[in-house]
């Protein structure tokens, strides 16, 4: 009999966050829900994934129609919501399609933000709550493990985490096209604004090693200065501070212009033409667009830092065909596991009826020679396990191999051919463990 | 023999160069590696094209003008090796690979036998030709890192954040390595001149004035490059394009030895 997957949930896909946090109740009180879905008949193992964008449940069992019945019963009963709401707002994923979803979510291609690099760890740790509360067995620990090597290889093979898709972090990635290393590098910020010192910190994340801060208000700049561990200075210091700084980032609320062609031509004579990066995020802007044409001198504006944000989800959305690709290939090879699977309750009893043969022969050679030397009885007990375990491994390989292949008829005339106890090959996966209490 | 070894390594740096710009186009680690190896074959034949040409005559058969073109192109060879681990593979193979194969069918067109070595050339003539040799593969090193300046600086000027905006590595980094190969290659190219007007005057060869003059005026003008940049700092795209410049007059000079 078939071992069945299904991921019954929702996400920012199908519902809005009012609707997802009905379902967050799953992840609160996790006993009581694992009480209610995993009843030992129906469904046998469990796991949910809870995140701010998704809520699903992953279970397995051996009747995949039943299953769906009583997730849906269980999930109206512990998150106090009708049929009618589970139809409109889940979804719901059988077997293949299943194994899909839970690689594309892994590899972070299901979420809002292609590529974003918390959802894998987030799957992780909801796989590691539930299988300690004895969840998961043979099949999802098999599927997760499965979804992580997947999320691993997305990640290693293509380029889809890499640049940056939020405007603060394309600050640091223009950075990066201007000097390479950011380590060492001084950031000066123009105005106390939010949006500057959380560039700011994004930078010094990066490797930057020194923040100044420069404000018309120099209380409030040393007030951020003690927030961001920086550098406070008075405005009249502003060409001191840019003549040294490696990247500017202003967000004053001036109305004019406070650094213009002339003035940056003067700084940059003082820092011998050092090239300066400067990101003007201040609406009306602080730099005069002009100063861009100045050489080894680099402006960006909020337009620009969303034009690179634009250029990189269009980059991943690329990079996500290729990642597509590995996992339809993952998904694949992941199928054949859980087919060759089906061969183990054979490859089980093959082994046993041997072993009792080995153990009745070894016992009739003991019976019949009472005083056998204890080292002789060893040897022979050894080498009568070494022959059952040469002359079970080329048939356990082909047992799992033509169960892979969905050829059934091998495993079955090995059955016949062994006259295996029938009753065994009724389930497909080894036994679930027995849940904690 | 000589000329089927440098046709393959011409094959294989062309390979190379396609790798290179596949994967500037889409960015695949596998084209990389495939760029690499390609890169480490074409090198090894054109080391063998060299070792050929010298047992073929004698070593001094390197000091002339085709032999010349073999040793650059193994320098230059060398020089992308070396320097990948700071700039990106793909964007020096793509202008590399192709210099490197030029030179090489360059070298195929002179058919070897047209060309004679200097006889009895000495020491100082030797040294001469290495050492200019040596200093043009570094000059064109350095081009090659400007050509790529100007492209990385012109993708942030305009705002072009597309996949070679991506793959191209920093102004800095660009300008860095630029630098320092110009200081290495000005060092050997004085060296290589200074060497090179003595012997003009020790023969008492007139006939080699214009190509004292043209090699005075490529020094000229990295002397420029760099008095300036460790003066007052002066760099970015003038630099850069004084650098190309500098190096074409330097190859002008290798051309008019071809012509003569």
């Amino acid at each position: 009999m078939n071992r069945n997957l299904l991921i019954t949930g929702l996400s920012h896909r199908s519902a809005p966050v009012e609707m997802r946090e009905r379902l967050g109740v799953l992840d609160v009180d996790r006993e009581g829900a694992l009480s209610t879905l995993q009843d030992g008949e129906v469904i046998d193992e469990v796991a949910i994934i809870s995140t701010c964008n998704r809520v699903e449940v992953v279970c397995a069992g051996n009747d995949a129609d039943r299953m769906q019945v009583r997730l849906h019963q269980s999930l109206e009963q512990l998150a106090g919501v009708n049929a009618h709401w589970m139809q409109r707002y889940t979804r719901s994923f059988r077997d293949e399609e299943a194994i899909r979803h839970l690689f594309r979510v892994s590899s972070s291609l299901d979420s809002l933000v292609i590529g974003e690099p918390q959802i894998l760890g987030q799957v992780k740790e909801a796989f590691a709550t539930w299988k300690s509360l004895g969840g998961t067995s043979t099949l999802l620990n098999r599927t997760f493990s499965h979804a992580f090597r997947t999320a691993k290889r997305v990640r290693n093979e293509t380029q889809i985490a890499e640049n940056a898709v939020s405007v603060s972090y394309a600050a640091v990635e223009l950075a990066r096209k201007v000097f390479g290393e950011l380590k060492g590098r001084r950031v000066l910020v123009v105005g106390a604004g939010k949006m500057g010192s959380l560039a700011a910190v994004h930078l010094r994340e990066a490797g930057a090693n020194r923040i100044d801060i420069v404000n018309r208000s120099l209380d409030r700049a040393r007030e951020l200065a003690t927030q961001l561990d920086a550098a406070a200075y008075s405005f009249e210091e502003l060409d001191a501070r840019m003549a040294e700084a490696d990247i500017v980032i202003t967000s004053t609320g001036s109305q004019n212009y406070i650094i213009n062609r002339d003035r940056l031509k003067g700084v940059m004579a003082r820092r011998k033409y050092r090239p300066l990066f400067l990101v003007d995020i201040a609406v009306p802007r602080d730099i005069d667009p002009r100063c861009d044409q100045l050489g080894n001198v680099y402006l960006f504006d909020v337009d620009d830092l969303e034009r690179v944000v634009e250029a990189n989800k269009e980059a991943r959305l690329v990079e996500a065909e290729r990642a597509e690709q590995i996992v339809g290939h993952e998904v694949l090879e992941h199928q054949r596991w859980i087919a060759s699977a089906e061969a183990v309750p054979t490859i089980v009893s093959l082994r046993q009826k041997l072993t009792e043969l080995k153990d009745a022969e070894v016992e009739r050679l003991l019976r019949s020679n009472q005083k056998l030397d204890p080292e002789a009885l060893a040897a022979a007990e050894k080498l009568a396990t070494q022959l059952v375990n040469k002359i079970l491994h080329e048939p356990t390989i082909s047992l799992r191999e033509a169960a892979a292949d969905d050829s059934p008829q091998l495993v079955r005339a090995a059955r016949r051919l062994f006259k295996l106890d029938e009753e065994d090959a009724t389930a497909a996966l080894p036994p679930t463990k027995p849940r904690k209490a | 023999m000589l000329n089927g070894i440098a046709a393959a390594a011409i094959a294989v740096w062309t390979a190379s160069a396609a790798f290179c710009a596949a994967d500037l186009r889409r960015p695949d680690a596998r084209l990389r590696e495939w760029a690499l190896y390609a890169g480490y074959l074409a090198l090894a034949l054109s080391v063998g094209l060299a070792i050929g040409v010298a047992r073929a005559d004698s070593p001094d058969a390197l000091l002339a003008v085709d032999g010349v073109l073999v040793v650059l192109s193994v320098l230059i060879g060398v020089g992308l090796l070396v320097v990948r681990r700071s700039t990106s593979l793909s964007a020096m193979g793509i202008l590399v690979a192709p210099a490197s194969a030029a030179l090489l069918g360059l070298f195929v067109s002179l058919n070897q036998s047209a060309l004679q070595p200097p006889r009895h050339p000495g020491a100082m003539l030797t040294a001469h030709i290495g050492a200019a040799t040596l200093g043009l593969a570094l000059f064109g090193l350095a081009s090659f890192l400007s050509a790529l300046y100007l492209l990385q600086e012109r993708q942030l000027k305009k705002r072009s954040f597309g996949p070679l905006f991506q793959r191209l590595p920093s102004v800095s980094e660009l300008d860095r390595l630029t630098f320092r190969l110009t200081i290495g290659g000005f060092i050997v190219y004085t060296f290589a001149l200074g060497l090179g007007i003595l012997w003009a005057f020790h023969i008492g060869e007139t006939g080699l004035l214009v190509r004292i003059y043209l090699a005075i005026g490529a020094w000229v003008v990295f002397a420029f490059v760099l008095q300036t940049r460790i003066t007052t700092g002066w760099r970015g795209r003038q630099a850069a394009w004084l650098t190309i410049l500098g190096t074409a007059v330097a190859c002008a000079v290798l051309a008019l030895y071809l012509v003569a």
